[in-house]
């Protein structure tokens, strides 16, 4: 451990900056990517956002939480679902949750905007959002697209204290964000990984049939003409494995770099989403966590009030 | 162009436009300290002082992180989904040999009044329980085909109104493919079968 400085923090803000030196060193440096200072006001954006897509989770994209509660018998609970004695639900502990998320989210927001008790709805938010998504992870099927929402629902309150004014650079609010970062990341690059450990070599899966196998199992009318043409299948199956191979510069991409890489992720999902209905929208949302959201307008106007 | 030249012709447009050097959040890595004061701050602002974080802090959010990868690393390695969300990211991971079989699970179901079973669809809101799920446990199915009647049971419940199967089949279409092209009509396997107790 290089980069801890020693004096008490709590004043931080106060001191004159001069106080705030750092150790210098390649170690330190390292340390300090992972906690840059970003403006409170962007985590608080980032919040807000965040929680305000929660109600589409439960009631859309993984609504199956209370349809569960009818096949209890058919509940496989994940690792940590077990190790925490999660039971199936019943139907009305089901839509009770559903109702207690739905009231938190509306709590969560609200306290951004207050600019009080953040940290306690932002636990309580992710402790029942956990609970519902175990449930819907617990039936035999599991969704690749949720790890970055779920570190984000995690990481968000250990943030403190945020509001849509405080443009204070903040090194925890840094490493929130910069968690989310990672994890978008890591769904994109761990799965070229898996994809070269299950193929056991590096062009094992872009020259298979995987797309094939995915539009002929539920391809839409706008793309099951490409069955004709495998050639251009495995065509994109290329395209698609370096995107996710060289995922991991978006992290140290800026300006209109970072802009296009992420437009390019965001139109592959738009494109696996009328092509095979696969649309990522909790992985989409946490893209978020890597732009200035400070500086949208209406936040601007928002905190000058 | 410069950062200060990007950020002053910004200001001259009157617009919040963001400068390249901002647009990933964050201040330059190699250089996270007292810079930082000056590049996080919005433009029009004077520098604001970093809130920084104890060491205790910052240990634990480290040690957080790199368990995370860890674990993460570690479920791509051993190629589960029990870890989830850290479990493998697997989602159209295998290769799928452009001379093998597409092979597709699916539920048929023998109405009342029926003669001919026909396709029960599987969505959360009809069965509980989704396609993608059955196929997660189709051992269980096929090794004990009284779970069947669970799917019977939530449709009973989530949809009292429709006429009620008698008879479920668990079934699999099997398309054989040949350099990455389907051939010929796909082949149907039963893989369970239960007469719905009333």
């Amino acid at each position: 451990m290089t980069g801890g400085t020693t004096a008490s923090h709590q004043s931080a803000a106060s001191r004159p900056p001069a106080e705030a030196s750092e150790p210098r060193g390649r170690a330190s440096a390292v340390v300090r990517w992972f906690v840059a200072p970003v403006p409170r006001a962007r985590l608080a954006v980032f919040r807000i956002l965040l929680y305000a897509f929660l109600p589409l989770e439960i009631l859309w994209i993984r609504a199956s939480v209370v349809a569960h509660s009818y096949v209890p018998e058919l509940y496989r609970p994940t690792w940590l679902a077990r190790a925490l004695h999660l039971p199936p639900l019943t139907p009305e502990v089901a839509i009770a949750l559903r109702w207690g998320i739905l009231a938190l989210v509306v709590l969560a927001i609200a306290a951004v905007l207050a600019g009080r008790w953040q940290r306690t709805t932002g636990w309580l938010l992710a402790g029942a959002f956990w609970v519902w998504m175990l449930n819907s992870m617990g039936f035999g099927y599991v969704s690749h697209d949720h790890l970055a929402i779920m570190v984000a629902i995690t990481v968000l309150p250990t943030a403190g204290r945020a509001t849509l004014g405080d443009t204070r650079p903040s090194e925890a609010a840094g490493w929130a964000l910069r968690s989310v970062q990672l994890a978008v990341v890591a769904t994109y690059v761990g799965s070229a990984v898996l994809k070269i450990l299950r193929a056991g070599s590096l062009w094992g899966w872009p020259t298979s049939a995987v797309f094939v196998w995915a539009i002929t199992r539920r391809g839409s009318a706008l793309i099951r003409w490409t069955l004709d043409y495998p050639w251009l299948l495995v065509i994109g199956q290329w395209g698609l494995f370096l995107l996710e191979l060289a995922s991991p510069v978006v992290l140290w991409l800026r300006g209109r770099w970072l802009y296009l890489m992420i437009g390019v992720f965001l139109f592959f999902h738009l494109m696996t989403y009328l092509s095979l209905g696969i649309h990522f929208l909790p992985t989409v949302v946490c893209w978020a966590a890597f732009l200035p959201l400070e500086r949208l307008p209406f936040v601007r106007r928002f905190a000058r009030r | 162009m410069s950062r200060t030249a990007r950020e002053s012709a910004d200001r001259a447009r009157g617009r919040a436009t963001v400068g390249p050097e901002r647009a990933g959040g964050q201040p330059d890595g190699e250089s996270a300290g007292e810079q930082a004061v000056e590049q996080a701050g919005p433009s029009t602002a004077p520098a604001e002082p970093v809130d920084r974080l104890p060491r205790r802090g910052l240990i634990w959010r480290l040690v957080a992180t790199a368990a995370v990868l860890g674990v993460l690393a570690t479920a791509q390695v051993v190629d589960t989904d029990d870890f989830w969300p850290l479990g493998s990211l697997s989602q159209y991971g295998a290769p799928k040999d452009v001379n093998g079989t597409i092979r597709s699970v699916y539920v048929e179901a023998l109405f009342e009044g029926e003669t001919q079973p026909r396709t029960l669809g599987l969505s959360a809101g009809s069965t509980g329980i989704q396609r993608g799920e059955i196929e997660g446990q189709l051992g269980r199915f096929i090794d004990d085909p009284s779970l069947l009647q669970q799917i019977a049971d939530s449709y009973a419940e989530l949809r009292p109104d429709r006429p009620q199967p008698e008879v479920l089949y668990l079934r699999r279409s099997v398309t054989q493919l040949e350099n990455g092209r389907a051939v010929g009509e796909p082949t149907i396997e039963t893989l369970a079968e239960w007469q719905v107790q009333p």
